[in-house]
């Protein structure tokens, strides 16, 4: 048993380098995961969801930077230990779990020895004790002829399978925390289900915990304990699922859950887009879309504050915001 | 009369040499004026094939599409191209289906310069500009390229191609797939707008189940090219009857975090494109089959006067118990 893995993120700051200027991707990002948290980050193309997830992994790569703050696993910090510190913790203490199976694996190994390979990375174990373990955790992830998936390529395997495998080797170390990024955006729904009850089975089962990125609504409204809603690089709303789906308090989060058609109900969309991130404003990004918007919004960036027991938004006008919400839903 | 009718419609693919895959599979359904027919499916179930046999875009093997009264798959291309001013599409991924060389004036206008080669240079700018404001966008991009607009904005231009001829049937293929949530409700509601504005019908194409409810009348559940269910889209996706759209239905997700369904779901994954089933195509994959599904077809039935399914499991009028019962 691994030692309580708590993921605390600070005023996470990423930026990508273009022809036309730096884009701030990211923008002051914090958050904590907790032991048995499932929390999902949301929020639409060009949030900065993936780019958040892809700087804890320390997978940022040029023309991205991390241009500040801490990400802290287990009281060490990871954006501090470089390369090979980091390689010891991910893969071991920490697993991930990308979009596309068959992007994570390598078509011109067999699982077998891409399995060994994983193993090997964090412990000593013979070719023959690799493939007890390899077995064993095919077997739990729900495969029933493991055999014949470890003798066989990527390529003999359908997109449902493919996942379970790379779920298979992400915690073959039993990592205390999954980052995982869209899991199931590239399978089929009748298949999506299923790797998802998988997942957050292996989660519920020891006390870790997962942050899992999507632009899925239904996924963290089914699977997360907790949200975080994203929106131009920056967090606007946290909480349970519950607070956050049923009284949301930001202008955008009831925005995003407007646009999603309910039994019988109209939908919404919104007009305009995303702010400029290059010259990023120095108010609220949401500001020139927002029907609630006035001059301190355009002149003040907002902070995450605390609104409510376990939740925070970063909205000058949230104050007052769930009782108006309720009424006028109801 | 309906606007569209799809009759018996065949259509098989070969890869060289290899095994032939049945991408369409005996599909019959019609579409009355001014309604939605949706056509929902994983990867894979022929929905799209069925869309680009519908708009001439491939020959089907056998069976008939007819519109307006007149079979199409009997046309001569000359006549067929000369009908397709009433019946256009719009595509899943705006980008790729727009030529990005060309001016948003070209665009939209080169349908026009296709079907009406008398109109001038004026009139034609004229009628560009009023299909752009038909879709919320205005003069003011018409020099514009595609790249510079907003995946929203492109999807408007697609669609502002689409009406240019005021066509009666547009196909909907995918059209809010690749967008963001909040741009996808700005589209599926101008699509709608539209169609009550024009009396349009369309023949859309989904995997989205909450955007199929709020958008169609009527819906056709497809699975390995076949159809396996075809109803009232509320009656569908209320109570399906065949153990696959049971299984797809349980497994769509609610963004209302007490209403988690209890998932009914299929074993293993769909099998190879080429697999031939002499029975039903779910066998292996079904909780409910029984020892005949493998060998006895299964043509779609009624079992309500608006509904028909594809499964012997499923009795004419039942009211669906059936499907929960483990079998004998």
């Amino acid at each position: 048993m691994k030692a309580s893995g708590e993921l605390k993120v600070e005023d996470l700051r990423v930026s990508f380098q273009t022809a036309q200027g730096t884009v701030r991707a990211v923008n002051g990002v914090g958050f904590v995961v907790k032991p048995g948290d499932v929390l999902g980050v949301v929020g639409e193309s060009g949030c900065g969801k993936s780019a958040t997830l892809r700087a804890i992994a320390g997978l940022t790569q040029p023309p991205g930077h991390i241009d500040g703050g801490r990400v802290e696993f287990d009281g060490r910090e990871l954006t501090g230990l470089g390369r090979g510190g980091l390689r010891r913790i991910l893969g071991n203490e920490i697993g991930f779990i990308s979009q596309s199976p068959f992007g994570a694996l390598n078509p011109i190994l067999s699982i077998e020895r891409q399995f060994r390979n994983v193993i090997k990375a964090h412990r000593r174990a013979s070719a023959r004790e690799c493939r007890e373990i390899a077995l064993k955790a095919l077997r739990d992830v729900g495969i029933a002829g493991p055999e014949r998936v470890l003798d066989g390529y990527a390529h003999q395997l359908s997109g449902g399978m493919a996942q379970r495998v790379v779920i298979a080797m992400a915690t073959v170390h039993n990592p205390q925390l999954i980052l995982a990024d869209e899991p199931t955006t590239a399978l089929d729904v009748t298949v999506q289900r299923q790797i998802l009850d998988l997942i957050t089975g292996l989660i519920a089962e020891s006390n870790r915990s997962m942050l899992i990125v999507t632009h899925d609504l239904g996924v963290v409204a089914q699977y997360c304990t907790r949200v975080l809603v994203m929106y131009a690089g920056q967090a606007v709303e946290e909480g349970t699922v519950d607070q956050v789906f049923r009284t949301p308090q930001h202008p955008y989060t009831q925005a995003l859950l407007a646009a999603v058609p309910k039994v019988g109900g109209e939908i919404r969309g919104l007009q305009g887009g995303l702010p400029d991130l290059i010259n990023y404003p120095s108010g609220c990004p949401y500001a020139d879309r927002c029907p609630k918007a006035t001059e301190v919004c355009v002149e003040t960036r907002p902070p995450m504050v605390r609104a409510g027991q376990g939740r925070r938004t970063a909205c000058h006008h949230a104050a007052g915001e769930v009782a108006g919400y309720a009424a006028a839903r109801s | 009369m309906p606007l569209l009718e799809v009759e018996n419609v065949v259509k098989t693919f070969r890869r060289g040499g290899g095994p032939a895959v049945r991408a369409v599979d005996d599909v019959s359904f019609s579409i009355e004026a001014g309604q939605t027919m949706t056509l929902i499916g994983e990867s894979g179930s022929g929905k799209s094939t069925v869309a680009r046999i519908v708009l001439g875009l491939e020959r089907p093997d056998s069976g008939r599409v007819v519109f307006d009264g007149q079979d199409l798959t009997a046309m001569s291309p000359r006549d067929l191209r000369a009908k397709r001013s009433t019946l256009t599409a719009v595509f899943q991924e705006p980008y790729e289906s727009l030529n990005p060389r060309m001016k948003v004036e070209s665009i939209v206008g080169e349908p026009l310069k296709l079907f009406d080669r008398t109109l001038s240079k004026a009139a034609r700018r004229d009628r560009v500009v009023a299909s752009l404001e038909e879709v919320g966008l205005g003069a003011g991009i018409l020099r514009r390229y595609p790249g510079d607009l907003s995946g929203g904005q492109q999807q408007r231009l697609g669609i502002a191609r689409a009406l240019i001829l005021s066509p009666r049937l547009i196909v909907l293929d995918e059209p809010t797939s690749s967008l963001d949530l909040t741009v996808r409700a700005t589209i599926l509601t101008l699509l709608k707008e539209l169609q009550l504005r024009h009396s349009l019908t369309y023949l859309f194409i989904s995997h989205d189940i909450a955007t199929v409810r709020y958008f169609s009348t009527n819906t056709g559940v497809m699975y390995l090219g076949r159809f396996v269910e075809r109803g009232p889209t509320e009656e569908i996706i209320d109570d399906p009857r065949h153990p696959y759209s049971v299984a797809l239905l349980s497994s769509t997700l609610s963004t209302d975090p007490g209403e988690m369904k209890p998932a009914r779901p299929l074993t293993g994954d769909a099998p190879s494109p080429t697999t031939r089933f002499p029975g039903c195509p779910l066998v292996g994959r079904c909780p409910v089959q029984v020892d005949e599904c493998a060998t006895r077809p299964v043509p779609m039935t009624s079992i309500t006067p608006t509904r028909s399914a594809a499964c012997i499991r499923v009795r004419p009028g039942t009211a669906g118990p059936e499907r929960n019962e483990a079998p004998s």
